[in-house]
């Protein structure tokens, strides 16, 4: 027979055939070998087919059953190869030794058959039996799929996910469930999974997206985990689909900035309303104390009585709008402490020097035992002043008779954590239990007998104790009706 | 010791309050502006030894103001003091790098006011 001839036999079979040396030399390449692993004859001849081998584990055995078929024949064999766009193959591959006429070994011929899709087909059946009610049972669509990326499991919730029926989804490539901008890359990534197999979760960090079978797409999560079987590595994916959750994601990204905006506006309210209640105050606190300085005459002490009340009660209203601010600006973090350490005995005498005039006049001695040797606080400047000043101005408003005294003592709590205690106790009208409840509640007034004179704005209490949980420190009370109240500032200890 | 002093300040009532405190109490010559365009005429005309301005006005503000008037070769010599309702502290720092001398918050103590204004009153003197 004419070598044409052979040429005609070996063009016209659709498997590859492929001559080649012991040492695995490429010497022939059929249509059939250009169409199975997508190399053309010209990119082949003279290379080693070793490099169509995979996994690369696997490259001595292969070595070893050609050397083989240099000597005997060998019974036909199953193994996986790697075609040039990266997916792999499956083959029943057979070997026959062709001499020359002087007996001489002149080639290897090798057949080639893809037998990708009955492999697939087997890899299905098998685990149809093995895993489909159990995979059933999950609450996430489960999607199998062998070394040749066809889909060889379905569970009845990636039937519902992908509007498939689990008849057409057997068999066909998972490329089917992506978007077609996927496709080329999600081949090379697939075969990159095979080759270092472990579990992990699909392009994390990356949006993923699923299509149906009408073609509509859905943002899904996906982990992957390999499946070793006695057919090979298989890859469960998990795939869940995402809508509703990235839905909700963007209703509440939008809910957030509706949030963001509605916070601006309400700092810019509070900025004006600040601004716009106190310029009223400033002609009444201003020209009331004029009229007390006597600058345009000389008052009866009815009028001067009167004035005082109006000034008492201006000044009221503008402490009231403070309060409120700060309050305010706590709720809405704007309030920032700038925490330092502190003497808290300091602060405590200048606070007690600016109302040791107000103590006297009511005929109450305001006294002060503070050692010059206690620790240090941690602590903000302002909102301890303002706290103190809180303390000791209540203290003195409730005391009839009697004195308030002040004292500072350091304390170290269970986990050995040193603290230092302002204590203000008074002689005052003490506090019943119930009412301690609600003693830190903003707008709490207590039911007190005669306190209609009491001027308060029932917020003092309640900003003081925010400002302390800002510093990392809280108040405290202890008090019995009739016998007098104290009230701790408990604050963090400098640690030397 | 009398000096001339430009308040500028667009709430009627402010304005009379402390045009009232500094000519009552402290004998100062008082000139007004209600807005900081009208200020900046006065301080020119006038040449005060001290100007008080209000911060947020109709037409310029306060911090227009002080930056044209400390622009104007004849008048940034002449201590500019902000007297504000505002006590956000963005708005208290806005103050103070804005260029002005100093700042009183509303509402003023009618007690202390004319003492502390003629606090700037002696720095302007030295230079």
């Amino acid at each position: 027979m004419s070598d044409d001839y052979y040429q005609l036999i070996a063009e016209s079979t659709p498997d590859a055939l492929v001559a080649l040396s012991p040492d695995g030399e490429v010497l022939q390449w059929n249509q059939g070998a250009e169409h199975t692993f997508g190399y053309s004859k010209e990119e082949c001849l003279g290379r080693s087919v070793f490099k169509l081998v995979v996994p690369a584990d696997l490259l001595a055995q292969e070595r070893t059953i050609l050397q083989q078929a240099c000597m005997e024949n060998i019974p036909a064999y199953e193994a996986y190869r790697v075609r040039k766009d990266g997916s792999l193959i499956y083959l029943n591959i057979s070997m026959q030794a062709v001499h020359r006429s002087d007996g001489q070994l002149d080639f290897i011929l090798t057949n080639n058959k893809d037998v990708t899709h009955l492999k697939t087909k087997r890899d299905a059946r098998f685990l149809e039996a093995r895993y489909r009610d159990l995979l059933d049972s999950t609450p996430d669509a489960i999607v199998m799929v062998n070394v040749f990326g066809r889909i060889v499991l379905a569970n009845g919730q990636a039937e519902n996910a992908f509007g498939w029926q689990r008849d057409e989804l057997l068999g066909k490539p998972v490329e089917s469930l992506l978007p077609e901008r996927y496709h080329s890359s999600h081949v090379g990534h697939r075969s990159d999974f095979f080759t270092n197999p472990r579990t992990r979760s699909m392009g994390a960090g990356l949006e993923l997206y699923g299509v149906r079978k009408n073609g509509e797409e859905f943002p899904v999560e996906i982990s992957l985990s390999p499946l070793k079987t006695e057919e090979g590595v298989l890859v469960m994916s998990a795939i869940r689909d995402i809508t509703d959750r990235k839905r909700v994601e963007r209703e509440l990204q939008s809910k957030n900035m509706e949030l963001e905006r509605a916070n601006n506006a309400k700092d810019s309210f509070l900025a004006v309303m600040s601004h716009e209640l106190r310029t009223p105050l400033n002609a009444i606190i201003g020209f009331t104390g004029t009229l007390l300085m006597k600058l345009p005459g000389p008052l009866t002490s009815e009028q001067e009585k009167q004035l005082s009340t109006v000034q008492r009660s201006a000044k009221h209203l503008l402490s009231l709008i403070n309060d409120l601010l700060d309050l305010a600006k706590i709720s809405a973090g704007k309030i920032s402490v700038d925490m330092e350490t502190l003497d808290a005995g300091t602060i405590a005498m200048e606070v007690i020097s600016t109302l040791q005039p107000a103590a006297e006049q009511k005929g109450l001695q305001l006294e002060h035992n503070l050692a010059e040797d206690t620790p240090k606080v941690l602590a903000d400047k302002r909102a301890l002043h303002q706290i103190i000043l809180n303390l000791i101005n209540n203290a003195l408003k409730f005391t009839e008779s009697g004195r308030v005294d002040i004292s500072l003592e350091p304390t170290l709590d269970d986990a050995g954590k040193l603290w230092v205690e302002l204590h203000v106790k008074d002689t005052g009208i003490g506090i019943s239990s119930e009412d301690q409840a609600n003693l830190f509640s903003a707008f709490t007034r207590l039911n007190l007998n005669n306190n209609a004179e009491k001027e308060g704005t029932g917020l003092g209490l309640h900003l003081s104790q925010q400002l302390a949980g800002l510093q990392g420190g809280q108040i405290l009370c202890q008090s019995q009706q009739g016998k007098g109240s104290t009230f701790t500032l408990r604050l963090q200890g400098a640690e030397e | 010791m009398s000096a001339r002093i430009l308040v500028i300040e667009d709430n009627q009532a402010n304005l009379e309050l402390m045009v009232y405190l500094l000519q009552q109490q402290g004998g100062h010559e008082v000139f007004t502006a209600t807005d900081g365009i009208e200020g900046l005429a006065a301080a020119e005309k006038e040449q005060p030894a001290l100007i008080l301005c209000d911060v947020r006005m109709p037409n310029m503000d306060g911090y227009e103001f002080v930056r044209c008037s400390k622009a104007d070769l004849a008048l940034k010599h002449i201590p500019v003091v902000a007297v504000t309702a505002s006590v956000m502290a963005d708005e208290q720092q806005k103050i103070e790098q804005a260029g002005f001398d100093g700042y009183f918050t509303k509402p003023i103590d009618p007690e202390s006011f004319v003492h502390a204004t003629e606090q700037f009153l002696s720095v302007s003197t030295g230079d």
